[in-house]
């Protein structure tokens, strides 16, 4: 009863004078009495048929309303109203029964009544539209392809909107929780493990702040992916470290131990750093330089800023790391070094680097030290302006450039 | 008649509080086990969203910020794990970090040119360069979202400057002031400021002008161009070179 539609390019093609009445959507039909109800989209009522795409399949399939006798709405006790097609031939014939939203019922029936009397089809048959050529066929391919982008864009969007409602219930229930669970007393062992659980699938969710996401590492949350990847970006923050500290050659830092690992995951973290055109300079690292690293390094299964903030806060609480997070200009720059470096040594490997290349009444800018120490021109600043707060560095504020020389009273007061 | 006074009161009201406590960790535990079949219809939800419209979010820049938009507006945040369930069924959180390493990348091999200064259209283009053809197409709104991601490992390092309708990405070891602010404000109108334009614009004297203009050529922001013809003004123009490059684009379309 329900025929297979020619279609051009994912669109049906048309009858020679067939018109778009109505759109159906939901719709689902069945033939006979009993038995299930099938599922089809983009439903719509034409001059000539009703037509549907298969759920599952991009095939269209129809019922021409030649065929069709009479239309009727029934409804049943259970199951609530629906639209009921008569054949003509042969007289027998089990009648099809369509369902679609409750509130578009009388709509559909009047469309397929008034479409059954107005009988457009009578005209011209059923004679494909097929032979337009040039130009208007051009053109009618264009506009079928763009109607059907729109739905399924529409199609989507509704899909987005029902997603919305539920995770909208989903997170105001989360916080329901959250918030009680926090207001209320210390927990014991059974209720800890269920607050972990929580807290585990509030990060899941992205429902999570930077101290949930923190307390939901530290928890036994099924997998300890967190200690892996502190481990992991640990061991390759020290392998950087390492790295930029002999490339400045400074002779203070060579008492730096050197945990060095398997040499082939140093090379791939050397080689990642050289393409970036990024390294640790003078034994220290800005996060949002490590990040490229460590996500270069990777190449795979990237990891979110959040995350690496996280694991490298766990690295440093972590003493056999060797690490320290530390804040520069108020917390609004955070950079990685490792444990036995402090300002004073940076300062001094900054006095040496300045004397090497410049010469010992010579001066720097931040650039140039970026330049000699491969590193980013934001990190070299910060080192400077650390190294002049602890008296080693003095500036020359200049039209030409911000420049740092040795500090000679320093040396004197020594 | 005083009653209830001594060990027979202690002892009925622990057994009170332990009837509480019993009472209130049931509650507990049923809202707990309903929260858990909530999650999990919601995951179902998701994954059939998910199998249906990952695609769509990859490769359609406008469907992807509405997805965004819808998570912002209940609160929650795709993006911070990339091990939880949207980044899993969906992707998005892979796609912010890899973008964010595309900007952070451009951003650094870019700074001898423009000294920290990008417009965030040149920088889209050169994302789109960096990715290929075949990668999924992205926008402006992403790059916006990318850095904004990166935020939470420091301020100083990256920063979008929204002004005027114009956003320009920000990669200065210093945060810019407010003279410098309207500098850059002017530039964008035509790539470059002269001594007479502050002047004509703010009534800034040659000093004031001059100083805010050696700052920036100091950090390396500005070229400048002292072989100008009279009838262009015959003074030098401080050019920022992605200003200008974008606004040689915008001409072009």
């Amino acid at each position: 009863m329900n025929d297979e539609v020619a279609t051009d390019h994912g669109r049906p093609t048309p009858f020679l004078g067939e018109e778009e009445v109505s759109k159906i959507s939901p719709l689902s039909w069945k033939v006979g009495h009993g038995g299930d109800y099938t599922q089809g989209k983009n439903g719509r009522l034409t001059s000539h048929r009703l037509l549907w795409e298969e759920e599952g399949s991009s095939a269209w399939r129809c019922i021409r309303l030649d065929r069709i006798r009479d239309t009727e709405i029934k409804s049943s006790w259970f199951h609530g109203r629906k639209v009921v097609l008569q054949p003509s031939t042969p007289t027998d014939a089990p009648p099809i029964s369509l369902r679609t939203a409750e509130s578009e019922l009388d709509a559909l029936h009047s469309h397929v009544t008034a479409a059954l009397q107005q009988a457009v089809w009578k005209v011209h048959g059923y004679q494909l539209q097929s032979n337009v050529g040039g130009l208007s066929r051009v053109l009618r391919r264009q506009e079928g392809r763009m109607q059907q982008q729109e739905e399924t864009v529409r199609e989507a969007l509704n899909d987005l909107q029902a997603l919305r409602q539920n995770a909208n219930q989903m997170a105001e229930m989360a916080r329901h929780l959250s918030r009680s669970y926090s207001s209320g007393n210390a927990a014991g062992g059974a209720e800890q493990a269920e607050k972990d659980e929580l807290s585990q699938l509030m990060v899941d969710y992205g429902l999570a702040d930077a101290t949930l996401l923190q307390k939901a590492s530290r928890s036994a949350s099924g997998d300890d992916y967190y200690q892996h990847l502190a481990h992991d970006l640990g061991a390759f923050v020290q392998r950087v470290l390492a790295k930029s500290v002999t490339n400045s050659s400074a002779p203070e830092a060579s008492t730096t131990d050197q945990p060095m690992s398997d040499a082939e995951g140093d090379d791939a973290a050397v080689a990642a750093a050289q393409n970036g055109g990024i390294s640790g300079g003078n034994g220290m690292l800005l996060l949002h330089d490590l990040f490229c690293l460590f996500n270069r390094w990777k190449g795979t299964e990237l990891i979110s800023p959040e995350e690496l903030l996280t694991a490298m806060q766990m690295a440093c609480d972590d003493p056999s790391q060797g690490l320290r997070l530390r804040r520069f200009a108020n917390g609004r720059v955070l950079a990685v070094h490792s444990a036995d470096m402090d300002d004073d040594r940076m300062a001094a490997t900054l006095v040496a680097l300045i004397e090497r290349t410049a010469g010992r009444n010579g001066g720097m800018s931040a650039s140039q030290v970026a330049a000699a120490l491969k590193c980013s021109v934001s990190l070299a600043l910060l080192q400077l302006q650390a190294g002049e707060a602890r008296g080693h560095l003095v500036r020359d504020d200049t039209v030409q450039g911000l420049y740092f020389y040795r500090n000679f009273f320093f040396d004197d007061a020594k | 008649m005083r009653r209830g006074v001594g060990a027979a009161r202690f002892a009925r009201e622990k057994e009170r509080d332990t009837r509480f406590e019993a009472v209130a960790s049931q509650l507990t535990a049923t809202r707990v086990a309903q929260a858990r079949e909530h999650f999990d219809s919601f995951r179902l939800k998701l994954q059939e969203f998910a199998l249906k419209h990952r695609d769509r979010i990859n490769k359609d820049p406008v469907f992807r910020q509405k997805f965004c938009e819808m998570c912002a507006a209940i609160g929650v945040d795709p993006l911070i794990s990339s091990r939880g369930f949207w980044s899993r069924l969906l992707g998005v959180g892979n796609f912010y970090s890899e973008l964010g390493v595309q900007v952070l990348t451009i951003c650094m091999a870019t700074r001898p040119q423009n000294g920290g200064i990008l417009e965030l259209s040149e920088c889209c283009h050169r994302v789109r360069r960096l990715r290929g053809n075949l990668a999924p197409p992205i926008d402006e709104g992403d790059i916006e979202r990318a850095i904004e991601r990166v935020a939470v490992l420091g301020h100083g390092g990256i920063t979008v400057m929204k002004r005027r309708g114009k956003t320009t990405i920000l990669s200065l070891p210093d945060e810019l002031n407010p003279d410098q602010t309207i500098v850059l404000d002017l530039a964008h109108e035509k790539g470059h400021v002269s001594c007479r334009q502050l002047n004509e614009a703010f009534a800034w004297t040659k000093e004031r002008s001059m100083a805010v203009l050696m700052v920036f050529l100091r950090e390396g922001l500005v070229w400048v161009d002292t072989q100008v013809t009279a009838e262009e003004g015959g003074e030098a123009l401080y050019w920022f070179p992605s200003l200008a490059l974008s606004r040689l684009e915008e001409d072009d379309e």
